[in-house]
């Protein structure tokens, strides 16, 4: 099959949406039908992430890759990888003029001789795609001249609304650098797809040991050549979906490398899932025990949950398995992957909210304002704007609610927030960061359907 | 023609156009570019927040967030939409529209969607701060001497007298990363001396601040980064400018400092400047005393510092002068145009923003001793010298970091003595093991 020269932003490929409010029925009936739900846009926003950012984060993670933004040089700020492994092409004004392909044939092979990487990616920048620079050509030219892999991730920052876009345009050079496969399927080894990292990874990791797997952790941490043995494995499991569900499928429509389809292992009773379905797809008998005890200072308390999508469904259904009610989510975006969580959440939560947008924080001010819930539990910034609000808050990153001890991450969260409840006290008296006539509106006003 | 960089420092003109606005309390940046812009220099200057969700550090930043469409047929309406919504939506106060490469790209007429909201009685400005302009301190400079130039045009509300009044100008907010402590530091000594400092970013600062900016009687210049809005302010008001090189690290650059500006100014009072100096000289001395067995130990050391100018060459002044260190090799990160004047203080000065570059050049200096940012650790590791970071600190080095004055020099001969030398896995080591 060609290969088509632009990646689908999510918003064509999966209908993905990044801007809503309402109740948790509405927003599964976007989904339910077969037609793509209508694109909403805002007239008022906040700073956003785009697909370059996103790109960088996910590619960084590959230890001995280098990086290359093709753009100006504060297109390439931002990447968690150490920085020298990342080099700009830093474009002047005369290059947005006259165009930079030789810029960029330098930076492949200066990065290639101060960093010695395994193999190089470029990502594109909104300067280079308004210019339509010629990426693809340099790529194979320096790819011959060094006898190493160099792919294009194929970002621009304004094509998608949806970071996670980049994602994918990360998953598609990832891809790409596995090339042909080569050697046999291996039976035991299992890739674990995660961007994430920390005691709780290592422990699920653990367990798959202790069923006899081999496992190939990837991006976070891996080399090019995991990538390959990525191609090899028998399945793929998927810790991130909204990062990496690309990923996976590219692993199983391009090698065959079947995923196991179920939500994030979060807390006993998902982990057990995936542990068990696991097991059957590679031939293995496993218990585990997947009962969650309930916690005691969730106990009827009126939570908001935030964080990346799937990982903040999987994480009511723990909070609602330990006695709490989530009566609000707010995630950076919706779409067709997130139907069936979305569904089950709403006919257990008709009424709850759910907030769609990412680093709005004007939206998140007003709408925690109006639901009052007694904790919010997950991402920094839902976090900061309820303590702000005087609301008692407390991070909880997705690393470390993987596996059976999820749900003692997710007790202590709860506790300290509870426990904890002067830092909000004192933020609250701060000075307020939206303007009281903001505060008083709806807090969808700005959003509209878009007119196409 | 552009030069690739590889593990660059700064970030582009647009990061440090909005890290200057954003320091500035009562002022709202609104970026006009596609998303990933703002955000990119935001949580370039976070700390350990990681890059998603919104900057918690930060007060909320207004951007348009370009799509596909505007970019094809043109932005200008979302920015009339985006400019009207903000002034509802957050608190009022002074807009700046700072503008990013896709936007001066695709030519949207900014001016006049200024204008319409200007005559409809708001405050609002727009600076051109495209990446490919230059680097995030030219991002500062730009602003600063956009809201200079044109400080009566904003609207703001009228300054109160402040005789003495003295605009500090060159630290970089967030960029120079003990901006805040450094300000704060310098405020102090000029009170101490009868003058007020006029620091425009962070508590000490706000739209009051900027107001002021035109009745000052003289403008520091810290950084030659200050040199365009000081000049600004020059050609507007007659404002004089004193320019030193740097912060003012130690008793010695104090002294120096408050005699230029007692000429530029005549309003410091003598015996004032005198009681400063002799309780900054003793913070020093006990400062030296107390770690004066440390350094003896340390011994006199070939030194190689790489920093931004507004701190990097008034340390290695400082070691050179007063420690009588062998200043072998002094790295301006920021990339000052023009003579630095440091010659003297190191074998060789080079300015570059590109962190390979600044790799070779401390490798070529063959130092015993490395002061940087903390990115650097593994380099001093390989070399097996002793490190003292000054940099890459996170975002607390704004509170309790700094190196102005006496009780910089005591912060620093603390970082000096507790340097230690990084352990680094060499393939070698694993492989013994
Ligand atoms: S260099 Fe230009 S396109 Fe890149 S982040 Fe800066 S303003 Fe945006």
């Amino acid at each position: 099959m060609a290969r088509r020269s632009r990646l689908l932003p999510r918003e064509t490929r999966l209908g993905a949406l990044g801007a809503r409010l309402a109740d948790a029925e509405a927003v599964a009936a976007d989904f339910a039908g077969d037609d793509l739900p209508q694109k909403r846009i805002r007239t008022f926003s906040e700073a956003a992430h785009d697909d370059l950012s996103v790109a960088l984060h996910v590619l960084g993670l590959v230890e001995d890759l280098g990086l290359v933004v093709h753009g100006p040089r504060g297109c390439a700020v931002g990447a968690d990888a150490p920085l020298e492994r990342i080099a700009v092409t830093d474009l002047d004004q005369r290059d947005t003029v006259l165009g930079a392909g030789d810029a960029l044939a330098r930076a492949l092979l200066r990065l290639d001789e101060t960093a010695g990487p395994a193999a190089l990616v470029v990502l594109g920048s909104p300067v280079v795609a308004i210019n339509n620079d010629e990426i693809r050509a340099v790529v194979a030219e320096v790819a011959d001249q060094i006898g190493k892999p160099v792919v294009w991730a194929r970002t621009d920052g304004f094509r998608s609304h949806i970071a996670a876009t980049g994602a994918d345009a990360a998953a598609d050079a990832l891809l790409n650098l596995i090339g042909a496969p080569e050697g046999e399927r291996e039976p035991d080894l299992v890739n674990v797809l995660t961007c994430w990292t920390g005691a709780a990874v290592d422990d699920f990791v653990a367990a798959l040991d202790s069923l006899g797997l081999r496992v190939n952790l990837l991006p976070a941490g891996a080399h090019v050549a995991d990538l390959r043995r990525a191609a090899r494995a028998s399945a793929s499991v998927v810790l991130d979906p909204d990062g990496l569900d690309a990923l996976a499928s590219g692993l199983a429509e391009r090698f065959g490398v079947p995923v196991l389809e179920t939500p994030p292992p979060v807390g006993p009773m998902a982990t057990a899932t995936a542990l068990t379905g696991l097991a059957d797809l590679v031939g293995r008998e496993i218990h585990v025990d997947g009962s969650s005890p309930p916690i005691e200072s969730l106990r009827s308390r009126r939570v908001v949950l935030a964080g990346p999508s799937a990982f903040a469904f999987a994480l009511s259904d723990l909070v609602e398995e330990a006695g709490g009610e989530v009566v609000g989510l707010t995630v950076p975006h919706l779409d067709r992957s997130h139907a069936q969580n979305l569904a089950r959440f709403s006919a257990r939560r008709p009424r709850a909210q759910i907030h769609v947008g990412e680093a709005q924080g004007f939206e998140l001010a007003n709408v925690l304002q109006r639901l009052a819930p007694d904790v919010v539990v997950g991402s920094a910034d839902a976090v900061a704007a309820a303590l702000r609000l005087g609301v008692p808050a407390a991070r909880l990153d997705p690393a470390a609610v993987i596996g059976v001890p999820g749900a003692r991450a997710l007790a202590k969260a709860v506790d300290d927030a509870l426990a904890g409840a002067a830092l909000a006290a004192r933020l609250a008296r701060s000075s307020a960061r939206y303007s009281a006539g903001w505060l008083r509106r709806s807090p969808d006003w700005h959003v509209k359907l878009e007119v196409k | 023609m552009s030069r690739p960089l590889v593990g660059f420092h700064d970030g582009c003109a647009l990061h440090g156009a909005l890290a200057t606005v954003a320091a500035i309390e009562g002022v709202t940046p609104l970026v006009h570019s596609t998303p990933g812009c703002a955000l990119r220099g935001a949580f370039a200057t976070a700390g350990a927040q990681g890059f998603r969700g919104a900057p918690i550090h930060l007060s909320p930043i207004s951007s348009t967030n370009l799509a596909e469409k505007h970019i094809v047929f043109g932005g200008a309406s979302r920015l009339r939409e985006q400019i009207k919504n903000t002034l509802s939506v957050l608190p009022r106060g002074l807009l700046v529209v700072i503008t990013g490469c896709p936007t001066e790209m695709i030519g949207d007429d900014v001016p006049a969607m200024v204008r319409e909201a200007v005559t409809q009685g708001e405050s609002v400005i727009d600076v051109g701060a495209a990446g490919f302009l230059g680097s995030a301190h030219g991002g500062y400079e730009r602003v600063l001497a956009a809201l200079a130039a044109r400080v009566d045009e904003l609207r703001l509300p009228a300054a109160p007298a402040a005789p003495g009044l003295v605009n500090i100008f060159g630290v970089v907010p967030r960029y120079d990363e003990t901006w805040a402590s450094d300000l704060d530091e310098i405020s102090r000594l000029l009170a101490a001396v009868g003058l007020v400092a006029n620091p425009i970013f962070g508590p000490g600062g706000g739209l009051s601040s900027l107001a002021a900016l035109p009745k000052a009687v003289a403008s520091l210049v810290l950084s030659p980064w200050g040199l365009a809005p000081a000049e600004a302010l020059k050609a507007k008001a007659g404002v004089p400018i004193v320019a030193v090189e740097g912060l003012p690290v130690g008793a010695d650059a104090v002294q120096d400092l408050l005699r230029r500006l007692a000429a530029a100014t005549s309003l410091i009072d003598d015996a004032a400047v005198e009681r400063l100096l002799i309780s900054e000289r003793r913070f020093e001395d006990f400062a030296l005393d107390e770690t004066l067995l440390a350094l003896s130990r340390l011994g006199r050391r070939r030194v190689a510092i790489a920093g931004n100018s507004v701190i990097a060459g008034p340390i290695a002044r400082f070691l050179v002068t007063n420690l009588g260190w062998d200043g072998r090799a002094l790295v301006l990160t920021d990339e000052p145009t023009g003579d630095s004047g440091l010659s003297a203080f190191a074998g060789r000065v080079i300015s570059t923003a590109d962190g390979a570059a600044v790799k070779a050049a401390i490798r070529d200096a063959e130092p015993d001793f490395l002061i940087a940012g903390a990115r650097y650790g593994a380099l001093a590791g390989e070399l097996a010298i002793p490190f003292a970071p000054i940099a890459d600190l996170g975002g607390r080095a704004a509170l309790s970091g700094g190196f102005t004055g006496a009780r910089g020099v005591a912060r620093l001969l603390a970082a000096l003595t507790a340097a230690q030398t990084p352990v680094v896995e060499t393939k070698r080591a694993a492989a013994r093991a």
